[in-house]
């Protein structure tokens, strides 16, 4: 066949198939032959290359699953074709199989999953910022890049922060379910509350502005906070309880309040709120930031700094950079 | 006459709104959540509004693959805690964990999609749980050369939607 006659498609797919017979037959027999087959394979024209590429994507993605994933996925859950009006039968069919399922595990091995309500998962992309009310009337704000699930099911309000910022204004709970927030590094209690939770990269601020409440890091004491109060903690350990700066929930009214901060924290916290990344140059680490800076014009705001320090903000690919 | 989004949003949300809780049963209350997200889909998917010759089949199509997904969703979420409530308490994923390892096991989901429930078996059998094509040839019921077949097409269609 003729190359001219072959579409880019055509050849794409070709070299597509090429990589999957190369990957099952190298998962087959992995073999020191089988690799120099496949290397040579490879190594021979860029578009392999580029096919094998798709080869890792999906290594990685498989790497990444859950040890139950086989079970989980086996079924095709349910066939992808429209509901037709005959809603209920789900419902009995859900009922049956948390029947089903418990009958099987016993009630003691499955205390609540199958009545458990599905997670619902909300989140926001960078440098947005929107409020949600829930169940119970109370009210979250999702900081920029935040990531949140709402699971309230017969004895937990509970509120996933997989990533993000959250404020909560509690509400009332008829039922009296107690409410957690659950985050990487620990689980916090509110106590009829007002408080904010921002999630950096290696550690967790809580902040209360209104009543009290308490984290309970995955290791170690739970340690009470009240109004006006905030704690760092990690996974690990919980820091000293501080006085809240005045600022901790600024970020739902866009902007971002500093207090003598160190310029590295500072540029943390703008990152977070904003959504932009923020680099800072090790020669300035130790100076110091007051003032209030909004983040839904972090290019103006990051220049306004610049110029009150003196030093240089410059864009980069990913974001900014600040330099003497 | 010129027909924008706004206008597209404006004259159809509420025809969406009730054609959606006519399928959403006892979910109706999120009807007007779903409908939202078809706009936005629509919105996302730069599809220039002037050129939806039939709206309401349009957003009737989009707003079924959502509900569609949405159930999917929550059965996967369902099947994924019912495993995990056999785990003792200190083996958990953090919630954290626990969202990523979802996710992971949705875009999963949405690769074998459309695959028949032998030739998804046998992938999942074979990349996850780690069988050699022997066993899962044993498991399955088919002979070797059958399994080698099924790992092709489900590697396959896995990469192109890579």
């Amino acid at each position: 066949m003729p190359e001219m006659s072959v579409s880019q498609a055509e050849l794409d797919e070709l070299h597509l198939e090429a990589a999957a017979d190369w990957f099952v037959s190298l998962s087959e027999e992995g073999g020191a032959e089988a690799r120099r087959r496949w290397q040579a394979w490879h190594d021979a024209a860029p578009a392999h290359q580029q096919a094998w590429e798709k080869v890792e994507r999906l290594q990685s993605l498989l790497a990444g699953a859950p040890l139950q994933a086989a079970h989980v996925l086996r079924q095709p859950v349910r066939p992808a074709q429209p509901r037709k009006p005959e809603r209920k039968s789900r419902r009995q069919m859900m009922a049956c199989m948390g029947a089903v399922l418990t009958s099987t595990l016993g009630w003691a091995l499955l205390p609540t999953a199958p009545e458990r309500p599905a997670t619902r998962w909300i989140a926001t992309a960078r440098g947005e910022r929107r409020s949600i009310t829930l169940p119970d009337g109370g009210r979250v704000w999702l900081g920029s890049g935040t990531r949140l699930g709402i699971s309230y099911d017969a004895q937990y309000r509970d509120i996933y922060l997989a990533q993000g910022v959250l404020q909560l204004t509690s509400g009332s709970d008829a039922q009296r379910r107690p409410l957690r927030i659950l985050s990487r590094d620990g689980m916090v209690r509110p106590l009829g509350t007002r408080l904010t939770v921002s999630q950096f990269a290696a550690h967790t601020v809580l902040a209360v502005q209104q009543h009290a409440a308490e984290v309970q890091t995955r290791q170690g004491p739970a340690v009470r906070l009240k109004a006006g109060q905030r704690v760092r903690f990690s996974a690990a350990d919980c820091g000293r309880v501080q006085a809240s700066s005045f600022g901790d929930d600024a970020w739902t009214r866009g902007l971002l309040m500093a207090m003598d901060l160190p310029l590295p924290e500072f540029a943390a916290q703008f990152a977070l709120y904003s959504g932009q990344v923020v680099e800072v140059a090790p020669a300035l680490a130790s100076r110091r930031v007051s003032g209030t800076y909004q983040i839904d014009a972090p290019g103006r705001s990051l220049q306004t700094l610049a110029d009150v320090l003196a030093i240089r903000a410059e864009r980069t690919d990913s974001g900014w950079r600040l330099r003497p | 006459m010129e027909v924008s989004y706004e206008s597209l949003y404006r004259e159809h949300r509420s025809w969406l709104i009730s054609w959606m809780r006519a399928r959403l049963g006892h979910c109706s209350e999120r009807a007007a959540d779903f409908v939202q997200d078809t706009f936005l889909r629509i919105l996302q998917s730069g599809t220039v509004a002037a050129e939806i010759t039939q709206p309401k089949p349009y957003l009737a199509t989009i707003a079924r693959g959502l509900i569609v997904d949405h159930f999917r969703r929550n059965d996967i979420e369902h099947a994924y805690l019912a495993e995990l409530a056999q785990i003792p308490e200190a083996l958990q994923p953090s919630p954290e964990e626990r969202a990523i390892l979802l996710e992971t096991l949705l875009t999963i989901d949405r690769i074998l999609d459309g695959l028949g429930p032998k030739v998804r078996q046998a992938f999942l059998l074979a990349q996850i749980d780690g069988l050699d094509y022997a066993t899962i040839a044993e498991e399955l019921d088919v002979s070797v050369s059958s399994v080698k077949q099924y790992m092709r097409k489900a590697v396959l269609q896995c990469l192109k939607c890579l």
